[in-house]
């Protein structure tokens, strides 16, 4: 599956900023990207007119909850987690794409990566760059293994 | 709502001070954060530790004794206050691990000019480390260092998940160094411990020991060390000398070490081991010993003492030599007091029944943002700001490097500091 760019999703959503959402449309499209949010939240999208974006949105973004574990595999429980930010630091794309990481910091706020500590738990915020999205690439299961609260595990 | 985002915040929460915390404000209220644990997020929303979905209850206004606690002003609190350690012939300056290097340096002032007994908490565990420090070398490094370059890691006593829980991420096994590009593929971790923990997946030798009884497994490592005989050790014998060969192999090692060893009222003994225990390591290799700290500012008070008294011991300003009284615990002392000054500590909740139950006989002054058991307990109490989330501070980490802390919220609560201060200053004025 081809990676979700918020500014993919913005194209449907009404772009007026009225922040009824509690964001901007573009801050909007990003939660739905990290799925934290569904096309639905947005009160605007629900009015007559705006069917067909709403459509492409769903369609966009595929089947909601459970995405993250059809693309990854990983069952994320993040009641479990106790934010000890293991599982980011041993990620290898994490690593790619945070400097930080090294070092054992967490990523800097501008840093895209795939897992990451947000409100003291676990998020898997980019299943699609996680290496087990691509079924090419070799199965990762550092964070499955080092998580000390076996908060992530395998579906 | 704008929002305003504040990046690499110092989260004031445990010793780790770890300073990668991204907050988020919006109407003087943390919308979101990042990269802080299950244990320090509950210093931004206001929560309990670990259950982060349990809001804890703020003190609203200053409150005195008439029968039952009454609100009243920040003045007559004040008062009260002054009047309670006027009259007290010793009283005694308690807790302060959570609160700034300068509240805690007011507060030793205020126990100098009453003459009182001073002792952050923890003090029981800490001031035998700090007096083996002393004597025996300083076995410390910055955090950094064993980030770079230790290949053995040992938990001893300690559960770091539970009590500092970023700490195997951002400073020991898996954080990635100089010298050990690999993160935790370049090192290995020994845990010691009375039971099982967390720790069990990670750890190359997980050596269980009786509770209070770590020395004898020190001393056996010692002996091995010194390629002495041993014949007498019950427990696991195997685990130790693989502990002991990989340790002594090694080219830089760190122990980290916590409450556990203080099981059995063994503290001074334990800690006394352990350090010999380094010692030892050193005539081989390098090992550095850093203790585990769960309050952020622990470190600080106890810096405040070397720096002041040089000595790392609770003081008694009662006596001509504030540092030389030779009662290391607070339990010998209690009875002598006659009133106590609590500072962001909770006594009814953390100490043994039998030394609160001599704490219910005095007056107590509480400064605590917090309702806590102790509180109702209390003749005068303060609301207070968050030290590292409403008010500035410094802080010493676990390795002894000082760091500024933050403010990210506003607010209209006094930081302890003042509040400590404005008894001080009264108090001052009176002598
Ligand atoms: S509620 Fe909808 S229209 Fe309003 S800002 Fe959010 S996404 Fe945009
Ligand atoms: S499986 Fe591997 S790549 Fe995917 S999140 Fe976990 S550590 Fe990262
Ligand atoms: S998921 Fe596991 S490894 Fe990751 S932060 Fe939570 S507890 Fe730590
Ligand atoms: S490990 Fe300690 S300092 Fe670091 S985020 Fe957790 S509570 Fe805060």
């Amino acid at each position: 599956m081809a990676k979700l760019s918020m500014y993919q999703l913005q194209k449907y959503l009404p772009k007026t900023d009225c922040k009824k959402c509690g964001f901007s449309c573009l801050g909007f499209a990003n939660h739905l990207i990290s799925r934290d949010v569904r096309p639905e939240d947005c009160p605007i999208l629900l009015e007559p007119g705006y069917s067909e974006s709403l459509a492409k949105l769903n369609e966009l973004l595929g089947p909601g909850l459970d995405f993250e574990k059809e693309v990854t595999g990983l069952l994320i429980e993040p009641e479990k987690c106790n934010g000890c930010g293991i599982c980011v630091v041993v990620c290898e794309i994490n690593l790619e794409k945070s400097q930080e990481v090294e070092s054992g910091r967490g990523p800097r706020f501008k840093d895209d990566v795939v897992l990451r500590i947000d409100n003291g738990r676990i998020k898997l915020v980019d299943p699609q760059s996680c290496r087990r999205a691509d079924p090419s690439d070799y199965i990762c299961r550092a964070c499955v293994e080092l998580c000390p609260t076996t908060a992530i595990s395998l579906v | 709502m704008a929002e305003t985002l504040y990046e690499s915040v110092i989260c004031p929460s445990c010793g780790c001070l770890c300073d990668d915390i991204d907050v988020v404000v919006a109407d003087n209220k943390v919308k979101s954060i990042r990269n802080v644990c299950q244990w320090g997020i509950n210093k931004f929303f206001f929560t309990k530790k670990f259950t982060s979905t349990v809001k804890r209850g703020r003190v609203e206004r200053p409150m005195v004794r008439e029968n039952n606690l009454v609100e009243t002003d920040y003045e007559t609190a004040v008062s009260r206050a002054v009047d309670i350690l006027k009259r007290s012939r010793k009283p005694l300056v308690y807790g302060l691990t959570n609160s700034g290097y300068y509240a805690q340096n007011v507060a030793l002032d205020i126990a100098r000019v009453l003459k009182g007994w001073f002792e952050p908490r923890k003090a029981v565990l800490l001031s035998p480390y700090y007096s083996a420090m002393e004597n025996s070398g300083f076995y410390i490094a910055p955090l950094d260092e064993v980030r770079n370059s230790a290949d053995v890691i040992v938990y001893w006593g300690c559960n770091p998940v539970h009590s500092t829980p970023k700490h195997l991420a951002r400073y020991s096994l898996y954080p990635r160094g100089r010298c050990k590009e690999r993160g935790n593929l370049d090192r290995v971790v020994f845990t010691v411990d009375v039971a099982e923990n967390e720790l069990v997946r990670m750890s190359r030798k997980y050596l269980l020991v009786e509770p209070g009884a770590d020395f004898i497994a020190m001393e056996t490592m010692i002996k091995l060390l010194r390629n002495e005989k041993v014949e007498d050790y019950e427990g696991d014998i195997a685990a130790i000398q693989d502990m002991v060969q990989y340790m002594a192999r090694s080219a830089y090692g760190a122990i980290f070490f916590g409450l556990g060893l203080s099981r059995n009222g063994n503290a001074v003994r334990n800690v006394e081991t352990l350090m010999a225990l380094v010692k030892e390591l050193n005539r081989k290799t390098r090992f550095v010993i850093i203790p585990l700290y769960d309050d952020f500012n622990t470190n600080g008070a106890m810096q405040l003492l070397l720096r002041e008294l040089g000595s790392p011991v609770p003081a008694d300003f009662s006596c001509d030599h504030p540092a030389d009284h030779g009662m290391p615990t607070l339990l010998e002392n209690l009875h002598e007091i006659d009133a106590a000054l609590v500072v962001g500590e909770d006594p009814f909740w953390s100490m043994p029944s039998e030394q609160s139950d001599l704490l219910k006989k005095i007056p107590i002054i509480l400064i605590d943002p917090f309702w806590t058991r102790t509180t109702n307990k209390c003749q005068v109490v303060f609301p207070t700001a968050i030290t590292g989330v409403e008010a500035e501070g410094i802080a010493y980490r676990m390795d002894g490097l000082p760091l500024k802390l933050r403010k990210v919220l506003e607010t209209d609560y006094p930081s302890d500091e003042v509040i400590l201060d404005d008894i001080y200053q009264r108090l001052s004025e009176s002598f």
